[in-house]
Formats: structure tokens, C-alpha cells, sequence
């Protein structure tokens, strides 16, 4: 094992010796590739850049031209909301009552559960 | 994300590795540089936004795979060629090279013989190297080239770090072999190498 990475690193050695000797031409060429990519590189952050920027003017510039549609949308929205709200509250205010009236009544809550005892008030209430 | 300064920088220093790892792959140097090109622009264009630390396990990837891609072209067109021309193939870059061919005369003029015979060293690793099955150069050359780590280097070839280590095994044993057939033994090996 330790051969085999001795070997391996004399090898190696060679090898990037050798890359230190490369014909100009090749270098050259590299070295335009390079530059190639970085340009790519560049232009890409760019796109990005201008991408996030383009959303927020765009959004900016809609609410801009569009200000009064933008108002009547917004004040929908608050009566909306209120009316909502509103009947919330309305419905858990039935709510109490309904619960007020059974505790308060001289009857327990178990007669008005029981059908016969329906009937029984409907026979006893006619005249 | 990456400064462009950074991306610069990232490819400045593998630039050279990566063209001489995609020659060893492909054995021309003009496809290898069209390759690179791929890369570098792919890893700009799709992985631009990561970052740096991220750029050496990319970029391989993205070497890797445009390699295969150029590997797929380089098929289908030898089987239209094949099918339509009867002449065949005379790219002489297909076939197997003479060690000799690659070795660079111009080195000459650093004078010693110790110079001469480091370049024959490196040529005839390079032919080593390209003699080797793809996933063992690709193992050896990210694990002990890139000094990617076994976990990264799996990583980049998206396999199992026990495949790494026997991709690498083999590679070194496989060169060891081809280099001692040549002549140079490990300690022809140790006495030209450099560490790194």
C-alpha cells in the first residue's frame, strides 16, 4: 500500500512537471477558454442581478400606474374583512343567548331534548 | 456564490492538468482543448452560482462527462465512416503511439542528459497512462493527480469509494508493470520524481 502511493506520487511528480512545459499555442488557448468562461460567468451574474431588480421595479411601477385600482382593492378588501369579522362576533353572541335562555328557564335542559315532552305541551297548551 | 476573480483563478490553476488528464483520454490535443473549453464554459454558465469550494469535484464531473459525450460523437461518426467509406480510418492519432513520437525535442536545449531522460520517463508514462481502461486513469489521475480524497474522488466519478480503491490499485500496479517493461523500475521512478 504504501508502495503503491509511493509510486503513484513519483509519477505524479513527473506528470506535473510536464504540465509546467506545454507548448504556447496550448497555453494561449487555455488561457482564451478562460477568459471565455469568466465573460460567461459574468454575464450570468448579471442576468441574475437584473432579474431580481426587474421584479421589483415592475411591481413598484404596476402600483405606480395603477394607484387608484390599487385604493379601491385595498378598501374591498378592509369592508370585507370587517363584515367577516362582524358576523363572528354576531354569531357568537346567538350563541350565549341561545345558552342563557336553557339555564335560565324553569324547565332542565333534558326536557326540551325529550320529543314527548313536545307533544305533551302542544295537547296541554291548545285550549 | 464565486467572484469572477475566483472562477479565474480555480481555472488557471487545473487548466493544464485538465488538458493533459482529457489528452491522456481522447490522445488529441485539439479535441482534449475543445473539451476543456466545454467544460470550463459549462461550469461557468450552469455552476457559476456555487461555490468555490464546490469547483474541483464540478469541474471533474463536467470533464468526465464531456469526455464521454465526445466519446459518444467520436462512435457514431466511426460507424458512418466505416460503413460508407472503404478506405476506413487512416487517423493516425487513433492508433496506439510510439513512446518515442511524443517525446519533445525542443527540450534540447536545457542541455544535460539527465533532461533527456526525464522527458523519456514522462513520455513513456503518458503512454502508460493512456494504455490504462478509462476508470482506472480516471481514478488514479483525480485521486493522486487532483489530490482529490477517496470519498471525493468517488464522488466525482459517481461510484463507490471501494470501486476507487480498486480502480486505483490496479492503476498503479498496471503502471508499475508498463513502466518496468520500459525499463524504469521505482527507483528509476524515485530518483526522476518530483514531489508534489
Amino acid at each position: 500500500m504504501r508502495d503503491e502511493n509511493d509510486i503513484a506520487k513519483a509519477i505524479v511528480g513527473l506528470l506535473e512537471e510536464n504540465t509546467s512545459r506545454l507548448d504556447n499555442k496550448i497555453t494561449n488557448r487555455l488561457a482564451v477558454a478562460r477568459q471565455q468562461a469568466v465573460s460567461a460567468h459574468a454575464k450570468r451574474q448579471q442576468q441574475n442581478q437584473g432579474r431580481n431588480f426587474g421584479f421589483l421595479h415592475s411591481l413598484v411601477h404596476y402600483v405606480h400606474n395603477h394607484i387608484g385600482a390599487s385604493s379601491a382593492v385595498l378598501a374591498c378588501s378592509a369592508v370585507l374583512i370587517a363584515f367577516m369579522v362582524t358576523q363572528q362576533l354576531n354569531n357568537k353572541e346567538a350563541e350565549g343567548q341561545g345558552d342563557a335562555f336553557l339555564l335560565a328557564s324553569e324547565l332542565p335542559p333534558e326536557a326540551f331534548a325529550d320529543q314527548e315532552f313536545h307533544a305533551w305541551l302542544e295537547q296541554s297548551s291548545q285550549p | 456564490m464565486a467572484t469572477a476573480q475566483e472562477l479565474s483563478d480555480f481555472l488557471a490553476q487545473v487548466e493544464r492538468r485538465a488538458f493533459k488528464q482529457t489528452v491522456y483520454a481522447v490522445r488529441d490535443d485539439q479535441a482534449a482543448l475543445d473539451i476543456v473549453q466545454d467544460a470550463m464554459l459549462k461550469l461557468a454558465e450552469k455552476y457559476g452560482d456555487h461555490s468555490v469550494d464546490e469547483y474541483p469535484m464540478l469541474f471533474q464531473r463536467i470533464l468526465q462527462n464531456t469526455m464521454r459525450d465526445y466519446w459518444r460523437r467520436q462512435k457514431v461518426r466511426n460507424l458512418w465512416t466505416t460503413l460508407f467509406s472503404s478506405f476506413g480510418s487512416d487517423d493516425e492519432s487513433d492508433e496506439e503511439r510510439d513512446p518515442l513520437e511524443i517525446l519533445n525535442p525542443g527540450d534540447d536545449s536545457n542541455g544535460p542528459d539527465a533532461q533527456l531522460e526525464r522527458s523519456e520517463t514522462i513520455a513513456i508514462i503518458e503512454s502508460a497512462l493512456q494504455k490504462l481502461p478509462a476508470r482506472q486513469r480516471e481514478a488514479f489521475i483525480l485521486r493522486y493527480w487532483e489530490d482529490m480524497d477517496v470519498a471525493e474522488t468517488a464522488a466525482a466519478m459517481g461510484c463507490s469509494q471501494g470501486s476507487v480503491k480498486t480502480h486505483c490499485s490496479r492503476a498503479v500496479r498496471a503502471l508499475a508493470v508498463l513502466l518496468e517493461k520500459d525499463g524504469i523500475g521505482k527507483e528509476e521512478l524515485g530518483n526522476s520524481g518530483v514531489e508534489r
